[in-house]
């Protein structure tokens, strides 16, 4: 087992994997509505070719990125890491709260569903509408997924394993909706956005300190109390900003 | 459908989901990169008061959004 196991190895696969897991479940839902709408084959062609373009990104970029000098790159990779991470965990903490509504997959479904049907035009042309927009929810969602892999992958040279984190989440997802063949409304989409956020945002304040020249205390091992104290801070916000949000205006 | 403009869109949304939070992170990068760089704070107290920067900003950044929504 190697000595960073614990403390990088081990976070940046379990990001990879539960980050994809969420971006996977809401592609996986207009893909459904996709192929109850109008058949599989466009929802598997779109599908595919989003899949293409993004495993060309990430191997295009990935590698790209080991040329720039490493603290460069990690401040960079840090900087994006960490407004990536402190949005999702933003997000995560209020929906917590109750302030925002959560992400509902049911009528994430239903709107897809509705918007395909009112389409007009021949069934050649409501084959190509119905493949763009499986194209276009797998490759907005798999951006996320992209950059989480290359960031990950990049800052630490773990693009492979992130990656396999990534495609694990994916042929999981994919697995379980054939067999359950509707939306997986039952994945804990928020808690899974919120953990994801707590170690992103630990990432990324690790690598931007050490891309400035930052001496951390116990070299990689700051990572956890790092990821605590964002875990600890998120939970106290969600408390607060409930309470808050449940008090009527002044 | 504009494919390449929802892209854009989309990596836009990735790094500003709140145009003010991502401001406060940069300037608290910056602020932090100055005082390491002129020897006011050492290479220790920089990375901790980089976490708690970044700690108070989400702090603002939630609470802020829980009253605008909350005075709606």
């Amino acid at each position: 087992m190697p000595p960073d196991f614990w403390t990088v190895l081990f976070p940046a696969v379990t990001a990879a994997f539960l980050a994809s897991i969420v971006e996977v479940v809401e592609a996986f839902t207009i893909v459904l509505a996709v192929a109850t709408t109008r058949g599989w084959r466009p929802a598997i062609v779109g599908t595919v070719a989003a899949l293409a373009v993004l495993g060309l990104v990430v191997l295009i970029l990935g590698p790209a990125l080991q040329f720039i000098p490493i603290h460069i790159l990690q401040l960079f990779v840090g900087i994006l890491l960490l407004l990536f991470g402190m949005g999702w965990l933003r997000k995560a903490v209020l929906r917590s709260a109750g302030v925002l509504p959560l992400h509902d997959e049911i009528e994430a479904f239903a709107e897809e569903t509705a918007e395909l049907q009112a389409q007009g035009g021949s069934p050649q042309t409501l084959r190509w509408i119905a493949g763009i927009a499986a194209f276009k929810a797998v490759l907005l969602e798999g951006l996320e997924v992209a950059f989480i892999v290359v960031a990950v992958g990049a800052g630490k040279g773990l693009l492979w394993e992130a990656s396999l984190g990534a495609l694990a989440a994916c042929a999981l997802v994919l697995i379980v909706g054939a067999a359950v063949h509707k939306p997986l409304s039952q994945v804990p989409e928020n808690t899974l956005k919120f953990g994801v956020g707590v170690m992103l945002s630990a990432f990324g304040v690790f690598w931007t300190g050490e891309g400035m020249g930052v001496e951390w205390p116990g070299a990689d091992l700051i990572l956890l109390p790092l990821a605590a104290v964002f875990l600890l801070t998120g939970i106290a916000l969600a408390r607060a900003a409930r309470t808050s949000f449940e008090r009527s205006p002044a | 459908m504009n494919i390449l403009g929802d892209v854009f869109k989309e990596l836009f949304k990735m790094f500003v989901a709140d145009l003010r939070l991502t401001i406060a992170i940069l300037a608290g990068i910056v602020a932090v990169a100055v005082l390491l760089g002129q020897g006011v704070v050492g290479p220790v107290a920089a990375g901790l008061l980089l976490a708690a920067i970044s700690i108070a900003v989400l702090g603002e950044a939630v609470l802020r959004e829980t009253r605008r929504r909350r005075n709606r």
